[in-house]
Formats: C-alpha cells, sequence, structure tokens
C-alpha cells in the first residue's frame, strides 16, 4: 500500500567519532555498501563582507599608520607688497593595524583513501578554504555588528571612537567635535531624511564644511522590506496622508545578510575607493601545504594572516541603530 | 539550574595512536547498556585490561541520567584514556571484541562543551584557562560537558576558549536546558593519565 500520509519524527543527530585524524571509522555510513547515491552536504554561502571594506596588504606583523594635515583654510587676500602667510602642517590622529596567523589543517590515513570508493575525502581542501572564507567573512561581520554604539568593539577607528559614534575628536582642537551616528529610530523617510541632511552638514577636521551625499544604504535582512517600500512608493508608505514620499528611488540598499545588529549604515562612496579607511590588511593570502610526518597519514593545512584596520570613517560611513 | 552538554567532545590536536585491534571492549556476559558506547564517548582501559565507557567504573556507566563526575571511578586513578572511534553493542557483539580507538595523551587536546551540575552558567567567563581541574556532567544521552560547579576535582584542564581560537564568532554551543554552554578548548589532568 502506498503511505502517502506520513507523520514527522525528528532524527537523531548523528555522532562524529571525535578523532583528529579522518578514518574510515568516520565515515561508516557512507561507505556502507548498496547506497545508490552518496554525496557531501556543503553549505557554501556568497561572501558579503569584503564589498565594504578597501583590500590592501603589508608585510608587517603590526603596521602603523600616521595622518597630516594642512591648517588653515582659505587664501588670504594679500597685496603684492605685503609680507606672505605661509601655509602651516601638524600631524593629525594615526592608527595600527595588527595582523593574525590563521591555520587549519587536515589529516587523512592512507586506508581511508584506499577504500574511499564514493569520495568521502574529496573537497577537503575545499573544505578548508571554504573555512578560511568563512572565517573573512565572520571577521568583517564583527566589525559591522560592534560598529554602531557598542559596549566594544574588534577595530577601533583613528581617533579612538567606535565606526559609528558620537562626540568624535577632531585633530584640530579648535573644530570640537563631530558625529557620524544617527539618532536611534525605526527607519522610515523621515530618518533617512534626517541622515542624508547630517551627512551634508558634515565638518572637516578643521571644523568647516564638508558636505557628504549618502549613496547607499546598508541593512540587516530584516529591514529590507521597510526600505524597499520606502524606496519604491511615490507617496510615504508610512502615512495615510498622500503626502509626498521624499526618498522615492533616492538611494541604491545592499542587505547584507551577515549584520545581526540592529542598525544600518549609509554608504557616502564606493567602499571599494581610496576614501575608504576601513580595511581590510592581508598580510598571507590563502596558501595550502601538503606534507606528512609518516609515510601512510596525509595531511594539508590552509594558512592565512589578516588584520583590519580603520582610520576615519568620515569619508564614507555613518550609521545609527533601528528600534 | 543544571545544564548539560548537547555537543560530543572532538579532539582537535595531538591525537593519539588510532588502533582498532589492540585492545578488547568490556562484555560482562551480556547484557546491559551499561556496557555499550557510541562513537565520541570517553573510554577507559579498566583493571581487567579491557575498554569500558569512562562514565562509570567497569561496567557500570550510567547513561540515562544526566551525572557529575569528579573523583568517582574511573576518574579516582590513572589509566589510559580513549575516544570511540564507532558505536559499540555490548549484547549484539555477544562477546569481548576490538574496538577502534584514538588514545587520549597528556598533549592531546579536546573541544568540550561547557555544562553545569548546579547553577552557574555555563559560560566562558566561568572557567579559568590552565589553572583548575574541572569535573565533567554528562547528559541524558552521554554527552560530555565540563562542570563549570566543579572545580575542585582534576580531570578536565581548560587551555583555551573559544572567544579566542574562534574570535569572530562569540557562542558556538547551545546547551540542553539553559545557558549559553561555550565550547572550549582541554586537556585531561596529567596524573590522572597513565
Amino acid at each position: 500500500m502506498a503511505d502517502f500520509n506520513k507523520t514527522a519524527s525528528a532524527k537523531s543527530a548523528i555522532r562524529a567519532s571525535g578523532s583528529d585524524i579522518h578514518t574510515s571509522e568516520n565515515f561508516k555510513l557512507a561507505l556502507a555498501r548498496g547506497l545508490d547515491m552518496v554525496w557531501k552536504r556543503d553549505f557554501e554561502t556568497p561572501k558579503q563582507g569584503m564589498n565594504l571594506l578597501f583590500e590592501d596588504s603589508i608585510k608587517q606583523e603590526t603596521a602603523s599608520y600616521q595622518t597630516f594635515r594642512t591648517l588653515g583654510g582659505v587664501t588670504p587676500q594679500n597685496r603684492d607688497a605685503d609680507e606672505m602667510e605661509f601655509i602651516t602642517r601638524a600631524d593629525g590622529f594615526g592608527f595600527t593595524v595588527k595582523t593574525y596567523n590563521f591555520r587549519q589543517a587536515i589529516a587523512i590515513e592512507r586506508t581511508l583513501e584506499e577504500v574511499d570508493d564514493v569520495g568521502v575525502i574529496r573537497g577537503l581542501q575545499a573544505d578548508l578554504a571554504e573555512n578560511g572564507k568563512m572565517t573573512i567573512e565572520y571577521a568583517i561581520a564583527d566589525m559591522f555588528n560592534r560598529g554602531v554604539n557598542p559596549s566594544n568593539a574588534p577595530v577601533l577607528a583613528d581617533d579612538g571612537m567606535y565606526l559609528i559614534d558620537t562626540d568624535r575628536p577632531n585633530a584640530n582642537p579648535a573644530a570640537g567635535t563631530w558625529s557620524n551616528q544617527e539618532t536611534a529610530s525605526a527607519i522610515t523617510p523621515t530618518s533617512l531624511w534626517t541622515a542624508q541632511l547630517n551627512a551634508r552638514q558634515m565638518t572637516d577636521e578643521n571644523g568647516r564644511l564638508y558636505p557628504q551625499y549618502i549613496k547607499k544604504l546598508v541593512i540587516r535582512p530584516d529591514d529590507e522590506k521597510t526600505v524597499q517600500e520606502i524606496l519604491n512608493s511615490q507617496l510615504d508608505p508610512t502615512n495615510a496622508m498622500n503626502t509626498t514620499n521624499t526618498m522615492y528611488k533616492k538611494f541604491e540598499y545592499i542587505v547584507y545578510d551577515y549584520l545581526t545588529d540592529a542598525c544600518i549604515y549609509y554608504l557616502m562612496d564606493d567602499p571599494k575607493s581610496e576614501k575608504n579607511e576601513a580595511r581590510f590588511y592581508w598580510r598571507v593570502r590563502p596558501g595550502f601545504e601538503t606534507w606528512k610526518e609518516q609515510p601512510d597519514v596525509t595531511n594539508q593545512r590552509v594558512r592565512f594572516a589578516f588584520g583590519l584596520g580603520l582610520g576615519c570613517p568620515r569619508k564614507m560611513f555613518r550609521g545609527g541603530e533601528v528600534s | 539550574m543544571a545544564t548539560t552538554a548537547t555537543k560530543q567532545i572532538r579532539i582537535v590536536k595531538n591525537g593519539g595512536p588510532i588502533t582498532s585491534d589492540v585492545y578488547m571492549a568490556y562484555y560482562s556476559a551480556g547484557t546491559a547498556a551499561t556496557e555499550d558506547w557510541y562513537k565520541g564517548d570517553i573510554l577507559h582501559l579498566s583493571a581487567t585490561g579491557k575498554l569500558a565507557r569512562a562514565d562509570g567504573a567497569e561496567g557500570s556507566g550510567v547513561y540515562g541520567t544526566a551525572t557529575a563526575l569528579d573523583n568517582d571511578a574511573p576518574w579516582d586513578a590513572a589509566h589510559k584514556w580513549f575516544i570511540a572511534l564507532s558505536d559499540h553493542d555490548s549484547s549484539a557483539e555477544g562477546k569481548s571484541v576490538y574496538v577502534p580507538v584514538q588514545e587520549i595523551t597528556a598533549d592531546t587536546v579536546f573541544e568540550i562543551q561547557l555544562a553545569a551540575s548546579s547553577t552557574t552558567a555555563p559560560t566562558q567567563a566561568n572557567v579559568l584557562l590552565g589553572v583548575d581541574g574541572y569535573g565533567a556532567y554528562t547528559s541524558t544521552t552521554g554527552v560530555w560537558g565540563l562542570d563549570v560547579d566543579d572545580a575542585s576535582n582534576g580531570m578536565f584542564v581548560v587551555v583555551a576558549k573559544s572567544s579566542d581560537y574562534s574570535p569572530f564568532i562569540a557562542e558556538t554551543g547551545v546547551a540542553g536546558t539553559a545557558g549559553s554552554g561555550s565550547m572550549v578548548y582541554a586537556k585531561l589532568v596529567g596524573n590522572i593519565i597513565l
């Protein structure tokens, strides 16, 4: 009889062997006789975080960066016979990038290689590479998930503040402080308008007007529906008064799937341009090495080293908590 | 509130020799589930020279109840310790048979989930690196956890926390009942290894 009324019943989790070497016992089910098909279930996911950082490379384990700045800003009125005024310069803020090593390996017993007729050890190098990519993805995501008003963060900007923060010092003390953090708010046409207005009213490190323009929004998946409605409605979708939606087709947006913190980022330029001082520093790009400690156990490892650095987010990032 | 581990022990480095025809499983004319184990369980070489589960003296393991282990047998004396590489059903075998295992040596580092036999939250903040010898707290399904409520009995020494070796993902474990059940790297305390 056909059974078209199956009842769901969760299977128990499959136990792992706990060994640090792949042996045939690890894959007892897959290597069993009489199976019609065996395959490894992969969870490769698209990588997104690197699109928000400028990629660079350094040779040192720890590298220091220093900025300098020009004092003044306008040319003085000065007749030819008068004494000339000279531009002066001064140090700006600096920051340090520390790189870290990452390594992981696999070990395969030769017997498994011999009896593996279904490919259980095929693609192990790809697994190492995938783990490396995910390490980078999570490292970058960590930077953005702890970027808006956090209690601590993996990197600080050159001014000693978080990626998105208030009361940021300027290198020129006379310029007072500045902020790239919006007031916590739900995403609405008004909140986007305010963010755009605040971007246009930004100041440089001498305190002079330095207008910036929001180009893209970076949002978490939870906010996609809201943002899509706001950016694609001619009338304000948040009220029933038929008022004009000033944000209609105003910005592009990126859904950053690894952004889990309730926040929104505003990009004011192309993150792949030199203006982006949120940077990913490669010291060693991923490399693979195969070796044997004894003839019948094959080892392979992936190794890479990178660090994250943040100069000044002024030209690139604004943001705020989403309530 | 007691919290059991849900993720099994796995050796992450310096595992000892892997053998499948050196050690035989303990068998006592046949009965009990107390002589069975699942792959990934900790075993010990008992006084009779046979492998038996390490959550009780030879032939008296206690699957089915959450159990706090400290200086109870077999952890009250030095033994050889192993990770089981395959499941073992004593009554199905009907006799003492050779079983595949990997030895846990003094250098072996394994990943283990934090558990709590009492009220301490099973988080990394509540264990110290390289200082105390922690007891174990096994779950009803025989999964081994490092007992954050028992820092005075020498079984496990924490050598790294997942916040160090997996820094970008805050917590990886979800414990059985409550709490976070973080993961740590640990070794066995040296003086219980023969």
